[in-house]
C-alpha cells in the first residue's frame, strides 16, 4: 500500500548556546552580534521511513536519542534542516492529554477547549459532545469545575476528547503509560479501531512490551540516528539485547556474591548484571501459605518479594518481573512502569512485592528473573537472570497457560 | 496542504474563540472580584491624576476627568495587551509543541482578550462622559473605527516583540520600560495644546497620540475625528502588521529550538 506518511533522510540542529539563553542585554554587550559561542548538535541525522495507512510504527530509544525532536517534526512544530516529510493527510497527536485544560471551568467547557486544540472545530466538537462524555464515563461530572476530579477523570476526559478526533495520522507519546489497567485497556482498543479505518500511528514509547504488542514495525533511534529498523519483534529484542549488553558492561566482576533463598549462587557478571547502586537482596517466593516456596499447585497464587538495598543514591528505578519456561520461552513480563506504578524514592530496606493472584500456568518448570532499572532503561542497576525455580504441579496440559475452565454445552433453539 | 485551506481559517478563528473564552471566564471565574478589579484600577488612576492636576495643581484643561479617562482607557487596552503578547509563546509552550496548533493567533488573543475588558470599562467611561461633557452623537458611530485602526496598531507591535523575545529572552523586561515611556509620551493626564510646537512635532511620531486625539473627538467634543490622521495611523499599522506577521512567523518555529 502507498505510504500515507513518509520521511526522507531528516535531520535537525540544534543550537547550543550553553545555560543560558540570548538575551538582548548580552546581545548589545556582544557588539550587536548573535554570541559566536552557539555549538550545533545533531538531534536527529538521516531519519527515514513510511507508514501505510492501518499500520503502526513503534519508535523506541534512550532520552534524548531524538523521538522528541521528530516527533515535533512529524507535527509540523517544527522544521527540518534537511530532509523531507511527506504526509497525505494532516497529522494529529495524542500527547499531552490535559493540555489547555483550565482547572477552574467545567467539564463541559474543557472538551470544548481540548476540542480545538486537537484540530476539531467547534461545531464538530458539539456534534460529538454526548459521544466524548459518554466514552469519559464522566455524565454526572461534566459541569463540576475539572479541579474537583481526580488525576484519572481528567486523563479521561483528555483521552475521550483526543480520541474523538477521527485521524488520518496520529502521533502519540507515551499516554498509554498513564491511568488504571482498564483505562489503559480501552485505549488500547480504541487505537485498534483507528487502525482499522485506516489510520496510521507513529508510537512513540519507553514500554518495550507494548510496542512489540501492539506495533507492526519499530524504528530504534541512537543519538539521532536509525540504529535498527523492521518488524517490532526485531527491533525490540536487539534494543533489549544491548541493554543487557549495556548492563553486563556496568557490571564489576568482583562483586559481592550471594546465595538464593533455593540455594544457587548468584555470580556477577554471570546470573546477575547490573552496575549495583541499588541491588535486590533476600529475593523470595511465598506460596499461598505465606511460606517461601519453590513449588505451587496450577491455579495457586505467588507473591514475588525483595528487599532492595541502596549503595548509592538513585533516581526512582523501574522494578521488572520475567518469568520463562523451562525452554527459555518468555511466559509472562512485566514492571512497575507498564503497571503504573511508581516507586518511591528509595533509602533501602524497602520491601517490594508482586501479588500475582493466580498464576494459571501449565505444569512444569519456570525461572523468574528480576529486576531494578534505571530510569530511562539505559541499564540495570541489579537483574538477576533465571534465578529463582518455581515448580508447578497439577495435571498436564499443553500451551504456556492453563486457565480455569469449564465447558457447557447450549443447544440452539432451547 | 495548501497555505490558505478554508478549513484551516476557520479552526484557526475558532481556537482563537476558545482561548479568549477560556481567559475571560478563568479571568473572572476564579476571583469573584475580577470585574470589580477590571474597572477599578482605571478609577483609581483617575483619582490619581484628578487629585494632582485637577485639584493640587491644575492645569486648567476642561473636562479633566474625562479627559483623563479616555486616556487611561485607550493606554490600558494597548499597554496590557502587548505585556501579554511579549510572553504569549513562552507561556503557551504546550499548546505551540500541538500538531498544527496556529501559533499566529496567539497575539490575536492577547489583543482580544483585552479588548473584552476594554470594552467592560467602557460603561464607566461614558457615564463619566455623559455627566461631564454631554450624551452621545452621530461621530460615535467612529467608535468601531477607531477601535479597529487600534486593534491593527497593538497587534502589528504585539507581533514584533512576541518574534524579538524569541531572540531575547529580555524583551519581557525591556518592553514594559519602552511602555512606560511610551506613557508620558501620549497625552493621557496632559494635553497636546499644552505642548510646544517642537515637542508637538516630536509626539505626533507616536500613533497612539493620534489614536486618544481621535477618541476624545468623539466622546468629550462630539464631533468627528480628524480622519486625515486616523487614515495616516491605519495605513502605517496595516504596512507593520504584514511586515511583523512574516517575521512572526519565521520566528515562531525557532522557539522550540531555542533551548
Amino acid at each position: 500500500m502507498q505510504p500515507i506518511l513518509r520521511a526522507e533522510g531528516l535531520s535537525k540542529a540544534f543550537l547550543h548556546r550553553g545555560r543560558h539563553p540570548m538575551t538582548f542585554r548580552s546581545f548589545v554587550e556582544g557588539g550587536w552580534r548573535a554570541a559566536g559561542r552557539a555549538e550545533r548538535f545533531w538531534a536527529l541525522r538521516g531519519v527515514g521511513f513510511d507508514v501505510a495507512p492501518g499500520e503502526m510504527l513503534g519508535v523506541v530509544g534512550h532520552n534524548g536519542s531524538g523521538k522528541s525532536t521528530l516527533l515535533r517534526l512529524l507535527g509540523g512544530v517544527m522544521q527540518p534542516d534537511e530532509g523531507r516529510i511527506e504526509a497525505r493527510a494532516p497529522v494529529n497527536g495524542l500527547l499531552d492529554l490535559n493540555t489547555g485544560m483550565h482547572l477552574d471551568l467545567s467539564g463541559r467547557e474543557n472538551i470544548l477547549i481540548s476540542g480545538v486544540l486537537a484540530g476539531l472545530l467547534r461545531s464538530e466538537v458539539r456534534a460529538r459532545f454526548d459521544d466524548i462524555v459518554a466514552f469519559a464515563e464522566l455524565e454526572p461530572f461534566i459541569d463540576e469545575p475539572v479541579r474537583t476530579y481526580s488525576a484519572g477523570m481528567r486523563l479521561r476526559l483528555g483521552f475521550a476528547t483526543a480520541v474523538h478526533v477521527r485521524p488520518r495520522i496520529l502521533l502519540i507519546d507515551e499516554v498509554l503509560a498513564v491511568g488504571d489497567a482498564a483505562f489503559q485497556r480501552k485505549c488500547v482498543q480504541r487505537i485498534g479501531q483507528f487502525r482499522a479505518e485506516g489510520c496510521a500511528i507513529v508510537f512513540i514509547s519507553h514500554d518495550m512490551g507494548q510496542v512489540e504488542q501492539i506495533c507492526d514495525r519499530a524504528i530504534w533511534l541512537d543519538h539521532g540516528h536509525v540504529r535498527a529498523s523492521g518488524s517490532a519483534a526485531e527491533v525490540v529484542s536487539a534494543y533489549k539485547s544491548t541493554l543487557m549488553e549495556a548492563s553486563r558492561k556496568l557490571t564489576r566482576p568482583d562483586g559481592p556474591q550471594a546465595v538464593t533463598f533455593q540455594g544457587r549462587t548468584l555470580v556477577a557478571g554471570e546470573n546477575r548484571i547490573g552496575s549495583g547502586e541499588v541491588t535486590l537482596e533476600q529475593v523470595r517466593l511465598l506460596g499461598p501459605d505465606g511460606a517461601a516456596t519453590g513449588a505451587i499447585t496450577k491455579g495457586q497464587g505467588l507473591v514475588v518479594q525483595a528487599r532492595v538495598r541502596v549503595h548509592r543514591p538513585v533516581p526512582p528505578p523501574y522494578f521488572s518481573i520475567t518469568i520463562a519456561d523451562a525452554g527459555g520461552r518468555l511466559c509472562f513480563d512485566t514492571n512497575s512502569q507498564v503497571d503504573g506504578i511508581a516507586l518511591p524514592d528509595l533509602k533501602g530496606g524497602e520491601t517490594i512485592e508482586l501479588d500475582l493472584e493466580r498464576l494459571d500456568l501449565s505444569p512444569g518448570t519456570y525461572s523468574f528473573s528480576l529486576g531494578l532499572w534505571q530510569s530511562d532503561w539505559t541499564h540495570a542497576y541489579d537483574y538477576h537472570s533465571d534465578a529463582y525455580l518455581l515448580e508447578v504441579s497439577g495435571a498436564a496440559s499443553k500451551g504456556p497457560v492453563a486457565p480455569p475452565r469449564k465447558w457447557v454445552i447450549h443447544r440452539s433453539g432451547a | 496542504m495548501q497555505p490558505f485551506d478554508r478549513r484551516q481559517i476557520i479552526h484557526a478563528l475558532d481556537v482563537l474563540t476558545v482561548l479568549v473564552s477560556r481567559d475571560q471566564k478563568s479571568r473572572y471565574k476564579s476571583t469573584a472580584m475580577g470585574v470589580v478589579w477590571a474597572v477599578a484600577s482605571p478609577i483609581l488612576f483617575l483619582l490619581i491624576f484628578y487629585f494632582l492636576f485637577a485639584v493640587i495643581m491644575p492645569l486648567g484643561i476642561a473636562n479633566y476627568a474625562s479627559h483623563v479617562m479616555v486616556g487611561i482607557v485607550v493606554w490600558t487596552w494597548f499597554q496590557t495587551s502587548l505585556t501579554e503578547a511579549v510572553t504569549c509563546i513562552p507561556s503557551n509552550a504546550t499548546l505551540v509543541n500541538l500538531p498544527r496548533f496556529p501559533v499566529v493567533v496567539l497575539p490575536v488573543a492577547s489583543v482580544l482578550s483585552n479588548a473584552a475588558t476594554f470594552l467592560m470599562t467602557f460603561p464607566v467611561l461614558l457615564l463619566l462622559v455623559w455627566t461631564q461633557a454631554g450624551g452621545p452623537g452621530l461621530p460615535y458611530l467612529a467608535l468601531p473605527v477607531l477601535m479597529l485602526v487600534q486593534a491593527v496598531l497593538t497587534l502589528g507591535l504585539g507581533y514584533f516583540v512576541a518574534a524579538l523575545n524569541v531572540s531575547f529572552r529580555d524583551m519581557r523586561y525591556i518592553v514594559p520600560i519602552l511602555l512606560q515611556l511610551g506613557y508620558f509620551l501620549t497625552p493621557i493626564f496632559y494635553d497636546l495644546s499644552m505642548v510646544s510646537e517642537r515637542g508637538r512635532m516630536i509626539l505626533s511620531l507616536n500613533p497612539l497620540v493620534h489614536i486618544v486625539t481621535a477618541y476624545r473627538a468623539v466622546l468629550i467634543e462630539g464631533r468627528w475625528p480628524d480622519w486625515g490622521a486616523v487614515a495616516v495611523v491605519f495605513a502605517y499599522s496595516v504596512a507593520l502588521l504584514f511586515v511583523t506577521l512574516h517575521y512572526f512567523r519565521r520566528s515562531s518555529y525557532r522557539f522550540l529550538e531555542e533551548i
